[in-house]
């Protein structure tokens, strides 16, 4: 199974609905409580991090046997300094982003935490970070 | 959960209503009557509500079962209270109940009172990762296991009170009667379900029949006014009985409260996504104001929060004294046998592709709640595509 779906930039009205959709179709595919629990908390915190600090971009899910993957690619600005992004805490969300009560932090090390496997790469034309969990086939 | 509804029209008025109403997509029509998918049922009572014609009922014990015991105790849950301004209304609220043919009447506010001690004591101790929740609800506790299971395990596993009361009763009466019968009087439809299917956990269940209180109240209310007597009501138990109050008990904790199914769901989902992080408990009820809000009580549940928290103000009775150990009990829910993710991926690609023939507005005028529901029962080969009515519009 393959899906993409697309964010825009500060669409904070509709911020988290990729998330719920994912998390639904992850349950009607009865994926085991304690995963879905962690993909969904990785995903969601990647979701609004695409809303709030990027030009936009794609979610794309892909669901095969023994496992699922999930990228997240924007078009950019890109995260100048990774590893400071990787410190709890690390924010630099806008005035916008944080009326809407979001922006504690990145959220970065809590998508590391509840991911299998985590790969983020970033240059000013875009950030891509994959995300990958197994499962028992 | 099983259910305790039943429906009970001849014919149905096609209003789809219920189906609208109903959380967990259980309900469908079928030949114009409502069909009731047990296993899905999480006895919210929404469709009862729902239904202009009352064709929708819960149904719990009737007092003809008194008979069938020497030894009558009827368990009256503090929620009731809401309805009364003072402690002596209080008092000939429960004397009516026991004129009702019981033997004796037992008020649960000291055994809820020993839960919101004991909650105390878990709250302060506890280190794990996202909000506690207070599975007291059992249509909370329900949807939970149904629909959120990743959050089962920050239910806090207490036993539930009329349960607790139930084998209190029992130990102290045991010597003198053989055949005991315990009755609980239930303030909403989900506790009659509870008595009559008990989930999980290992235990011998102590209550032998579940009443519903709205069934009782004509004959409660009239027996009201010849009633004189004593009675000594827990303070600390009342207070779990309404949202606003409860959650003034545990200020330092800064619990939140979500009442009716639309708030608890908007909670669940938050908590799913990890991302209620500033409460540390919260308290889920699927009646608006909690308990006291109970589908089969009588009142308003705004009225109700603000008369049990006065009649807070004048009570002074002692909890229950119970062990720690028997106060909780992880409770076993009965496992799925595996479907590989192959096997999984094949079912929903199929479902997709039904769903694919279909207008996706969830109409309902098929009988099923929702477009994914008929395209699931076309697989089992149950319905067919030409069941729905924009479909054979469009084609004509
Ligand atoms: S009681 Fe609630 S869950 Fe059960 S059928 Fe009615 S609306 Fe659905
Ligand atoms: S909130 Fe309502 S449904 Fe839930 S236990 Fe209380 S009275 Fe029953």
């Amino acid at each position: 199974m393959r899906e993409t779906y697309q964010v825009q930039k500060e669409d904070f009205a509709n911020a988290g609905k990729v998330s719920s959709h994912i998390k639904t179709t992850l349950k009607q595919l009865g994926v085991e409580p304690a995963l879905l629990r962690r993909i969904a908390i990785a995903v969601y915190e990647a979701e609004i991090n695409m809303v709030i600090h990027s030009d936009g971009g794609a979610i794309t899910m892909e669901i095969d046997e023994g496992s699922i993957r999930f990228t997240f690619a924007d078009q950019g600005p890109g995260i100048a300094d990774i590893e400071a992004a990787m410190q709890p805490g690390y924010s630099t969300a806008n005035e916008a982003a944080r009326e809407f009560g979001f922006g504690a932090g990145m959220g970065l090390p809590n998508i590391q935490r509840n991911s299998d496997s985590f790969d983020i790469q970033s240059s000013p034309a875009g950030t891509i970070l994959n995300l990958s969990y197994e499962v028992n086939p | 959960m099983s259910t305790v509804i039943s429906y009970t029209l001849k014919q149905c008025t096609r209003c789809n209503k219920c189906l609208k109403q109903c959380p967990t997509s259980a309900l469908t029509v079928k030949d114009e009557r409502i069909v009731i998918e047990s296993k899905r049922c999480i006895n919210c009572g929404a469709c009862l509500d729902a239904c202009v014609h009352q064709g929708m009922q819960a149904k719990g014990s009737t007092l003809a079962d008194l008979e069938n015991y020497d030894y009558t105790v009827a368990l009256i849950p503090t929620a009731v209270f809401g309805d009364c301004e003072t402690p002596a209304e209080a008092a000939t609220l429960t004397a009516a109940i026991g004129k009702l043919g019981f033997d004796e009447v037992v008020e649960l506010s000291s055994y809820d009172g020993a839960l919101m001690n004991a909650l105390e004591e878990v709250l302060a101790s506890d280190t794990g990762s996202g909000p506690l929740i207070w599975g007291f609800c059992p249509v909370v506790h329900a949807w939970i296991k149904e629909t959120y299971p990743a959050l089962l395990d920050r239910v806090i596993p207490f036993v539930p009170v009329s349960e607790l009361a139930a084998a209190d009763v029992r130990k102290r009466l045991k010597a003198k009667y053989e055949n005991i019968g315990i009755f609980h009087l239930c303030e909403c439809v989900s506790k009659l379900a509870m008595a009559k299917y008990p989930y999980g956990g290992k235990r011998q269940w102590q209550v032998d029949h579940a009443l519903s209180l709205t069934d009782l109240f004509p004959q409660i209310s009239r027996l009201q006014n010849k009633c004189e007597a004593n009675l000594s009501l827990c303070r600390k138990g009342l207070t779990q009985a309404g949202m606003n109050l409860f959650l003034s008990e545990f200020p330092q904790y800064d619990c939140t409260g979500a009442d009716g199914l639309v708030k608890v769901q908007r909670a669940l989902e938050t908590m799913e996504f990890g991302q209620l992080k500033k409460s540390r408990f919260v308290y889920l009820s699927n009646c608006l104001g909690g308990c006291v809000g109970g589908n089969l009580l009588w009142g308003n549940p705004f009225d109700k929060q603000v008369k049990i928290r006065d009649l807070c103000r004048m009570t002074h009775g002692q909890s229950a004294q119970i062990e720690a150990s028997e106060l909780f009990e992880e409770p076993v829910y009965e496992k799925s046998p595996p479907v590989s993710m192959a096997q999984r991926l094949k079912e929903v690609a199929e479902i997709n592709a039904q769903l694919e023939q279909l207008p996706g507005y969830d109409c309902g005028a098929c009988g099923y709640p929702t477009c994914r529901s008929l395209a699931e029962d076309i697989l089992k080969n149950k319905s067919s595509l030409d069941k729905c009515r924009l479909r054979r519009r469009r084609s004509a």
